[in-house]
């Protein structure tokens, strides 16, 4: 692992609660994540997943509770300042107007200001450490980018700012299963190489059974306590294995055999 | 909020001149061609509704007074203004819609990138010194139509040099100062309300497209109750 290692950050979130317009979508979420681990929040659509990522990243502030990183809060300016954190949207977040180099060397060009040369040094090496061609894919435009090169460019970007902690949203959503187990790969491997904290959100069972040190189920804006994966597997509540069970090739089988119409 | 905020990014404008360069270009580019054609005709219409009705009650001499500072405190800055409400303004807030709804604008901030400092400031320096660089442009050829009207109209049939003659009589420094201030301050409405809506859009595509509407509604607005109150400062100034 680099020094990038000692710089990973912890995560502890207490009491966090959010509503709008009176429905209550965060409804007292706990959890800690430690430093070099990789943590992943599963849950059914709508339970209030990407809300909270968005206020674990300081886009939102809670109605009640804490979000601390190394003790510090993320809604004040003065730890967001010194944190270097990075998100991998789901859509990418890519900026459309600017090309891949761009977008990749934009904190380093925007942000710390340093000088187009050393910004290209850096966004060449980010661009090879997620497989992605310098001569080929540096210069497109992300409207012309498939899916799964969205989220590669997005995580060469996120790796570009060196950050602390990782946060992906659905990183391997409407990517077939092919790209999805190369995403997965890189997560694991920057996780591995440079130590640094990984916090996902995704529907995805395999890629959070297959990378995630640390698993948790968020139900009806609660978030279940956090386990292992053999830890979960394990588990007898009822709505937690319906959820890990579901859609599997057996459930579709059923209906194919007895159709209700 | 918006605007004490840009004004104080301002400090940072040396910072961003790339993009307020490039923003300043695309809006010259975008408008310089229409606004001349349209204020071409909209000096040419002037001449030629009061043109024939003053050359019959024997002022024909009002003409080049009328079309000169008519364009000059009214119809240079409110129509460029609104023209460019539709054009640039729209374009403005589409552009920073779709940033916001495919979380651009959420990618910046967690980047540390100010989107004010990113995407507002660079808008909002561009179009205030473009917006009265068009007037300007505006005011000149839209003399210049009055004067090709009243020169080719037989109706009129005033020489050029005659109908200039009579705009340089009239038209005077402080009203072409109006003008200008006037177009400054339109273009601080345009580009604060252009950024506000978009960056303000939630939702999807259809969530642009009101957005684009509610900016342009609401710019054209402003800029007509503004001009009202303008010009009565400047009356009192006067």
């Amino acid at each position: 692992m680099t020094s990038n290692q000692a710089k990973s950050i912890n995560l502890e979130v207490t009491g966090l609660k959010k509503s709008y317009d009176g429905s209550p979508v965060l409804n007292g979420v706990h959890f800690e994540v430690d430093a070099h681990s990789i943590f992943v929040i599963m849950g059914p659509s709508g339970s209030g997943k990407s809300v909270l990522l968005r206020h674990l990243i300081g886009l939102e502030v809670a109605d009640e509770g804490k979000v601390l990183l190394n003790n510090g809060s993320i809604n004040d300016p003065v730890v967001r300042e010194e944190l270097e954190l990075a998100i991998v949207f789901q859509s990418g977040g890519l900026l459309n107007s600017i090309s891949v180099g761009e977008n990749i060397g934009l904190y380093l060009k925007e942000y710390k200001r340093m000088p187009a040369h050393e910004v290209e040094i850096i966004v060449d090496d980010s661009l090879r450490k997620v497989g992605l061609s310098i001569e080929h894919d540096k210069y497109k435009m992300p409207s012309t980018l498939s899916g799964g090169m969205k989220k590669r460019v997005a995580i060469a970007r996120a790796l570009a700012i060196n950050p602390q902690m990782i946060f992906y949203d659905e990183p391997t959503s409407e990517l077939d299963p092919l790209s999805a187990v190369t995403i997965g790969k890189q997560i694991l491997h920057l996780n591995q190489e440079f130590g640094t904290t990984s916090i996902i959100v995704t529907h995805d069972r395999d890629l959070a059974f297959g990378i995630g040190h640390k698993i948790a189920i968020m139900q009806k804006g609660k978030l279940s306590k956090p386990e292992t994966p053999n830890e979960l597997l394990g588990k007898e509540d009822e709505d937690i294995q319906r959820f890990l069970n579901a859609g599997k090739f057996e459930d579709y089988q059923s209906e194919a055999t007895h159709p209700t119409v | 909020m918006l605007g004490i905020d840009t004004l104080r990014a301002l400090p940072y404008t040396w910072r961003e001149r790339e993009k307020v360069l490039a923003a300043f270009f695309e809006i010259g580019n975008a408008s310089l061609l229409m606004s001349c054609i349209l204020s071409m005709f909209i000096g040419g219409v002037l001449a030629l509704q009061s043109g024939p009705v003053l050359v019959e009650r024997g002022l024909p001499f009002v003409i080049g007074q009328l079309v000169g500072l008519s364009m000059c405190k009214e119809l240079g800055p409110v129509m460029m203004a609104i023209l460019i409400a539709g054009r640039v303004g729209s374009a403005m807030t589409a552009e920073l819609g779709s940033m916001r709804v495919y979380q651009e604008v959420d990618a910046l901030k967690t980047m540390k990138i100010n989107p004010i400092h990113y995407l507002v400031l660079p808008r909002m320096i561009a179009i205030t010194f473009a917006l009265p660089m068009l007037v300007i442009f505006s005011i000149l050829v839209g003399w210049l139509g009055g004067g090709l009207v009243s020169m080719t109209n037989s109706e009129i049939a005033i020489s050029y040099q005659n109908y200039m003659n009579n705009l340089r009589i009239a038209v005077e420094w402080p009203d072409l100062a109006h003008g200008i201030s006037k177009s400054v301050v339109f273009a601080i409405v345009i580009g604060l309300v252009s950024c506000y809506e978009g960056l303000q859009t939630s939702g999807g595509p259809r969530a642009i497209g009101q957005a684009v509407t509610q900016s342009v509604v609401k710019s054209i607005v402003f800029i007509l109750i503004l001009d009202y109150f303008v010009t009565r400062l400047f009356i009192f100034i006067e």
